[in-house]
This record gives C-alpha cells, structure tokens and sequence, in this order.
C-alpha cells in the first residue's frame, strides 16, 4: 500500500482520488456523488453557499470523517483503512479555533513541533523563518487569547507549516479576518504553493477563489463543476448567484415610509478606555436619518465597542452621544426600545422554533399580539421559512438564521438599527440579498448603521468611516473617497489609510 | 516525545487557569471540614418533655436519672397530655416520658408499674438510638430497685448476669473516626473525574480535538495525555485531604501508611479513568459536567456505605454497590484507619480497583475515534 502511494507522488500524479463519494448525517446527504482527482502542486479552491458540503468535504479529505458510501484516497492511503497514515502527515487548520488560548504563541508553535517530532534544530530555523513572514514574532510570549482573530489565524496557520506538509488543507482560512490580515494570509498561502506543495481550501470570497489554479462549485453536496476560475466569466459572484435561485428571499417591509430627515446619531469626542487600553479614542460623526453607515476596521479597532456604546450597552470614559433624540450617557435605557441590534453571533435560540424565537424576541421589546401575528407573517415570508415554523433554529443554515435573526431585531420597528458584521460566514448570494433588503430599509427611514470586514459590501453604504486603533482616519461617501484617493478600490484605500498610520 | 509534549501543554494549562485549580485543591478541603463537622451519626443532648403526674421524690430521681446520663436534657415540664402533642409537633422534643400518678406509691409497695415513653420517629435511624437508649436507662433504674428491694431482704447477690461490652476498632464510638476515612473515598469520586472529563470535552467544544486528529497522536497517547496530569492533581488531593484531615479531626490510624497511599493511588486512577470514559460520550462541557456528577459523586454519597451501611441495603442494590468504586476505596480505607489490618484482608478489593482502572482505560481508549462523527 504505501510503495503504491509513494509511487503516485513520484509521478506527480493525482495526491486526492475521490471516488463517488456520499456523506450522510440524520438521514440528509450532505455530500454525493462526489468525484474529483487533485493533482500534487495544484492550488485547489472549494466554493459553494452555506451548507452545500465544504466542510463535509474537507474533513472527508483529511481522514477525520468516514464516507457513508464511496472512497478518498490521499497519497494512495484510503481514508478509512489509513487514516493514521494520512493525519500523521498533512496540515489541516480547520474553521474552529486550533489553538491553546492559555499557551503563549510560542508555546503552541512548540507543542505542534513537538506532537509532530520536529528535531530542535529544524524547528528553531522553521519558528524564526514562520514568525518573522507572519510578522508574530514581537508576539512570542503573549497568551492567544490575547491575539486578534486575524493574529490568532496566522499563528494556526503557522502551527500547520512547522512540519512543512506536501498537502496542506485549510477549510475558511481567512473568516471573520479582516482585510489586512487576510492579506498577510494570502501571501503565506501563495508563498508556501509556490515551493511545490498541493494546497487545498474552501473560501466563500470570489476574490479568493479567484487565486486558485482550479475550483470545485459545491450545490447541495454535489459537484456542480470543477473548472479552471477564468472558465466562471468575469464575475464569479454573479455565476453563483445564477446558480443559486433557491436562496432568492422576498424583500418587503411591513412598515410605513417614514421621515428620512434630520439627523439621528450625534457622537461627540467619545472615548472609552479599559484600564489603561483606549478602545475608543476621541471620535465624532453625525449620522442622518435613512443613512446606511458602514464603519469598517480590523479585529479589535473599536468598532464593537463603539456599538455598545451607542447602544447604551456600556458608559463611555468621555463625549457625547445622542441616538434617536436620547442622550444616552444619561439615560441609557431610553434608547432601548428604539433601536434594533444584530450582532455577529445571530443571538437567536437555537434549541427554541423558529416560531418560538419570534414570539419571544417579539415579547421581548413589547409588540403587541396584533401586529406581533402580522409582522411574523412577513418575517417568515422574507426569510423563505414559510412552513417551517416548527423547526428547531439549529437545524437551520447560518444564511436563514441571519435573515431570522435581521427579522427578529426588525419586529418592533425600531428607528437605528445596529448590525455587528451581520455577514460574516455567509455566502455570496445571500449577503447579496441581505444587502438589498438593507437599502430597502433605509429607503423607508430606518437607519443602518453596520460593521463589516467585507470591503466589497460597504460600497451599498451612504456613508464609510474607518477605523483604526480607536480613532476615524477617514470619513465620507465611498465615491467621493475613491476621487481623494484616486482609486477604484476600496480595499486600496483601506491599505493606504492603514499603512499612513501603522 | 509526543506524550512529554502533550502532559508539558496541560500542565501549562492548569496552572494559568484558577479555576481548575480551585476547584481540585480548595473546593476538597472546604468538603472536608463541612463534612467532617456537619455529618454526625453520634446521638447525644437530646431534649425531652416531661409529664410527670406523680411528683414525687421517686419521680424527680428518674428524671435525673435520665440527665444524669448525659444523653438526655430534660427541658420541657409539661401539666397534660395535649400539651406533649404540642411539643412534639413543633419538633422542640425528640422524646417525652409520661410518669404515672401513683408511680412511687406502687414502687414503694413493689408493684408493677409502667412509664409511657413517646418517641419521635420521623428519622428512624435516630428514633431507635434514642428510645434504646432511654430503655436502656429505664432499665439500669429498674435493676437498681431491685437491689434496693433484694437488699432490704438481707439478699447479698447483686448482678445475676453482668455484661462487660468492649467496643473494638472504634472504643469511643465517635462517629468522626468513621466518617472521615470515608470521606476521602466520597471526595475523590467529587472532583477528579469532573476535571478529567472537562479537560478532553473543553478540546471538543474549543476544536482544538480536530488538531489532535489530525496528527500523529495515538488515541492511548492522548489518553494518557490527560491521565497523568490530571492523576497527579488527583493524587495530590488525596495527600492533602489525608493529612488535613488526620491532624486536624486527630483520626487515628492503625495501619500501614504504605498500604494506604498506594491503595490510593489505584483509587485516583479508577477516578480519572470514569472522567476519560465520561468525556468520550458527552460533547459539550455542561453534559460531561452533569453526567460526570450522576456517576461519581451521587453513588459514593449513597451506595459506598460511607453513610448506610451496605449490609441493611435490600439484597438487589446490595449488588448494585459492586459497580462502584467509592465502595471499595471505602472499606479499604475505613479497615486501614480503624482496624489496621493489612493486604491479607484488602488485596480483595484493591485487585477490584485495579482491574476497573484497566478496564476504565481499555474503553475510553477504544471509545476514542480520531473522527469527527
């Protein structure tokens, strides 16, 4: 068996076979049918919307999940009768967190060394040539749970090159990662590809995607197609949308058009400090009625905490805030019945129905009986879970459960509503949809204001301020900033205005 | 190499974490010195109501009889019997006696004459030691009569039968020297195999278990991976809570120091090999935590015989005590402090212990799959 897998390698013959592969979970295929031949040194990307089987396929591939029906081989070892074979040799960073959050960064590096048998002297050379490409080495000795997300992925990724793997698998390496880091991530992936090594990973961003050497679309567990990226057209995104009309959502609103003038939000000099650390550092803007405002930064810039803030969720150390006509520093529970909040987390029930979720969030901010039946009425309407009421929240995909929770945080009409990265994990066609009912929402006088990592979303924003440290360094309509920074893309002028002020 | 690296990670772990900690040394000794103070089987100043009817000398003698005995505080002198309802109703008295009106005139004149002792018998365990203990007093009253009477006869020979009880093992018959070796069994059962069990769980629900699968660890590496750190916590605990609980509760200790700790250590091992097993079939920490309690620490309270003796338990959950291993670490520890004797009477139950720590680990090795579901 394994001169067998050794000889494939030498040939530079296919590292994955996977014959008609099938997964099966509660009675529902989340994979079938699958066939599929990755060959060493290829850049393999899997695409596909949310619960179409990525992760199914992944951990398939890495010995971790026996196929109910069909076989992997992976260097010629099959992944049931081999499997110690397999996960002995390869790198795997799965979507969860891989790392020990009370070990320092250097202590995880040492303990994946060591799990894997590095002899010192090689590792001492790899942790250096690691650290320094990650740019984590002024962090050696801070614990992981102090790192930011962004940090904390480079650091998981660095844990799976210590043993320099020919096959490396990395299931949504750059989610929840905000732009700078993610291109950090980039250039390590691109970097290791390019000593020769067979990379595989799923990605829900089509500018990823669109660096791969080939792609494998992914619909409901099957294999839609496997093609080179440029065999998509020009924009990928709008191939999968094509693809994908079950995900389409009615976009109504079961509101009045309101007042779309005045201002909203005013924040003056607001600060907040933990202890010694600055979260929020001076910052002021004024937001208008029927605004859609993006607020746009990497992991720990204060965005969350600005939200909290004008949530009255937290005092602010220093500044003025006024949300929907209350001064929230003094009277913080007044703002409470005005507002709606989403956060990243989708905060909904997962062991109540969906109809229960309703009921309760309903309750919660005091709708009425009356409009409560009508408003889940449209609720279940815009979020497709017409008949599905009864259903467990868990057992729905995160795309429904984001619209739920949209819908839940909608019910008592609130004025401002506060998405923290209401998109993040969701795929393309869905965010999309989710875009349009947040314009159509701010046609109707509610104002929106949304963090995100995703630059390509803020685009739909009236307005984008980022942030970086605490502090705004840039402020205005995404047209006008693209004039002063002569640039089309977003994402450049995000880099330029980081780097001005690293 | 990979085991070293693995106990090197955990032990880090544990000592950032407080919690952990906490709970496997502080938690123990605040158990020991609640238990060792609250859990007394020992009856003693128990209140009783008085009716008596006759008040005479005669009848003030038996009542201070009764005081006298050290047992009993008489505290309530009642004027009739609706009153002793009261009493006992409102549980101020746990016994009442009711003396006859004409109980010294029918001693006096050598006739039979009865005493009417209520007991109250809501906790029957107690309700027997106090009423034998009042009969017992009664008795020792009754036999002085006779003497009296047989005296005045001119009859010299007092006792026809005399009882001389010797109490072994435990001649003061105080019931700390019984609970406390049993406790070590009851605490060990407490914390050790929650902790085991959140140990492997909190890599499930963290995902970082999906690293360990995919790598070279072995399932019985990483099982003992986690045995050894947690089994020196435990066994630590074990010291600690033998020590603190000895010098400070001043148990003695009849048998061999040797024989005991390393009884113990066998024990710590069955205790971290239920947490492993726990951990192999729950998947969030709260369902390790609960079920880890169900088997450990509900059934050492109950079925070990720390507080009911096995041998008045019916015959059916007689043998249901065999499943657990609080019940043998019991009378091991219970025979080594109290008795003294030596591997010649343990080796039975020690040999137990070894085989459910083997057979403890066997499964939760097999049980661990390198697989996601």
């Amino acid at each position: 068996m394994s001169r067998y897998g050794g000889k494939k390698m030498l040939n530079g013959e296919a590292v994955i076979e996977i014959k008609n592969l099938g997964r099966v979970f509660k009675k529902n295929w989340a994979l079938r049918g699958i066939n599929l031949e990755i060959n060493k040194g290829e850049l393999f990307g899997i695409v596909g919307p949310d619960g179409s089987g990525k992760t199914t396929l992944i951990q398939s591939l890495c010995a971790i999940l026996d196929p109910t029906e069909g076989s992997i081989r992976v260097n010629g070892f099959d992944t049931v009768k081999d499997s110690s074979k397999i996960t002995s040799r390869i790198g795997y960073m799965s979507q969860a967190y891989s790392l020990y959050e009370d070990l320092t960064v250097e202590e995880n590096l040492e303990f994946f060394a060591k799990v894997r048998n590095i002899p010192e002297e090689n590792f001492i050379e790899r942790k250096k040539r690691l650290l320094e490409f990650s740019g984590l080495s002024p962090f050696l000795k801070r614990r992981v749970r102090h790192l930011s997300g962004g940090m904390q992925k480079k650091l998981a990724l660095c844990c799976n090159l210590i043993h320099e793997p020919d096959l490396l698998i990395l299931d949504e390496p750059t989610l929840g990662v905000d732009p700078i880091s993610r291109r950090h991530l980039w250039k390590m992936i691109a970097e290791y590809h390019s000593l020769g090594k067979t990379i595989i990973l799923s990605t829900s961003y089509m500018d990823e995607a669109k660096r791969c050497g080939r792609l494998a679309f992914l619909l409901e567990g099957r294999l839609l197609s496997c093609e080179r990226p440029d065999a998509f057209g020009k924009d990928m995104e709008d191939v999968f949308i094509a693809n994908i009309k079950k995900v389409e959502w009615k976009r109504t609103l079961p509101f009045p058009r309101r007042l779309t003038e005045g201002d909203i939000i005013r924040v003056e000099g607001l600060s907040k400090r933990f202890d010694a650390f600055t979260a929020v550092d001076k910052i002021g803007f004024t937001i208008k009625r029927g605004e859609v405002f993006g607020f746009v930064g990497p992991n720990g810039s204060g965005k969350t905490t600005t939200i909290r803030i004008l949530c009255g969720i937290i005092p602010p150390s220093d500044g003025q805030v006024e949300v929907a006509g209350v001064d929230v520093v003094r009277r913080p529970a007044d703002v409470k019945g005005k507002i709606g909040y989403m956060s990243q987390k989708f905060s909904l029930y997962i062991d109540l129905t969906i109809e229960e979720n309703i009921n309760f969030f309903g309750r919660v901010y005091g709708v009425d009986a009356k409009s409560l039946e009508e408003r889940k009425g449209w609720l279940l309407e815009i979020a497709g879970l017409k008949g599905k009421e009864k259903a467990l929240t868990k057992e729905v995909s995160g795309a429904v459960r984001q619209r739920l929770a949209l819908g839940c945080s909608l019910l008592h009409h609130p004025d401002i509503l506060f998405l923290d990265e209401p998109t993040a994990g969701v795929d393309p066609a869905s965010r999309r949809a989710f875009w349009e009912m947040i314009g159509l929402l701010a046609k109707s006088g509610t104002t929106v204001f949304v963090t995100t990592h995703y630059l390509s979303e803020v685009e739909a924003c009236s307005r984008i301020a980022f942030l970086h440290q605490g502090r705004i360094l840039a402020l205005d309509a995404p047209e006008r900033l693209k004039a002063i920074y002569n640039t089309d893309s977003l994402e450049d002028i995000f880099m330029q205005v980081m780097e001005g002020n690293a | 190499m990979i085991l070293s690296a693995l106990i090197k990670k955990e032990a880090k772990e544990i000592l950032r974490d407080p919690i952990t900690l906490g709970t496997a040394i502080f938690l123990p000794l605040v158990m020991l010195f609640l238990f060792g103070y609250a859990i007394s089987l020992d009856v003693e100043d128990i209140t009783m109501a008085v009716y008596d009817q006759d008040r005479t000398q005669e009848s003030r003698r038996l009542i201070e009889v009764f005081s006298a005995s050290g047992y009993f505080i008489p505290r309530y002198y009642l004027d009739s019997t609706k009153e002793i309802d009261e009493i006992m109703d409102r549980g101020k008295a746990a016994i009442a006696i009711v003396i006859p009106p004409d109980f010294s005139r029918d001693i006096n004149s050598f006739k039979k004459t009865s005493l009417q002792i209520i007991v109250d018998g809501s906790f029957s365990a107690t309700a027997m030691i106090v009423s034998s203990y009042a009969a017992a007093i009664v008795n020792s009253y009754s036999m002085d009569l006779m003497e009296r009477y047989l005296e005045q006869r001119g009859v010299q020979q007092r006792h026809l039968v005399g009882v001389v009880p010797r109490v072994w093992y435990n001649p003061p018959m105080k019931s700390v020297n019984y609970i406390v070796p049993g406790l070590f069994a009851v605490l060990l059962m407490a914390f050790p195999p929650m902790l085991t069990a959140l140990a492997i769980v909190r890599e499930k629900e963290r995902g970082t278990i999906e690293q360990v699968y995919v790598s070279p660890i072995s399932p019985p590496v990483f099982i003992l991976g986690k045995t050894i750190p947690y089994g020196i916590i435990a066994f630590g605990e074990m010291l600690l809570i033998l020590a603190t609980g000895t010098l400070w509760f001043q148990i003695p200790f009849k048998g061999s120091l040797l024989l005991l700790i390393s009884a113990s250590l066998i024990y710590v091992l069955t205790t971290v090999g239920i947490g492993l097993f726990v951990s192999t079939i729950t998947r969030t920490q709260l369902g390790a935590m609960l079920l880890s309690l169900i088997v450990t620490l509900m059934p050492s309270f109950l079925f070990s015989g720390f507080l009911f003796p096995i041998a008045t338990m019916p015959y059916m959950m007689q043998l249901y005590t065999y499943f657990f291993p609080a019940r043998y670490f019991n009378d091991i520890s219970r025979d080594l402090f109290l008795k003294g004797v030596g591997l010649e009477y343990l080796w039975g139950n020690i040999l137990f212990l070894v085989i459910y720590a083997a057979a403890l680990f066997t499964l939760a090795s097999m049980r661990f799959k390198k697989k996601v579901a």
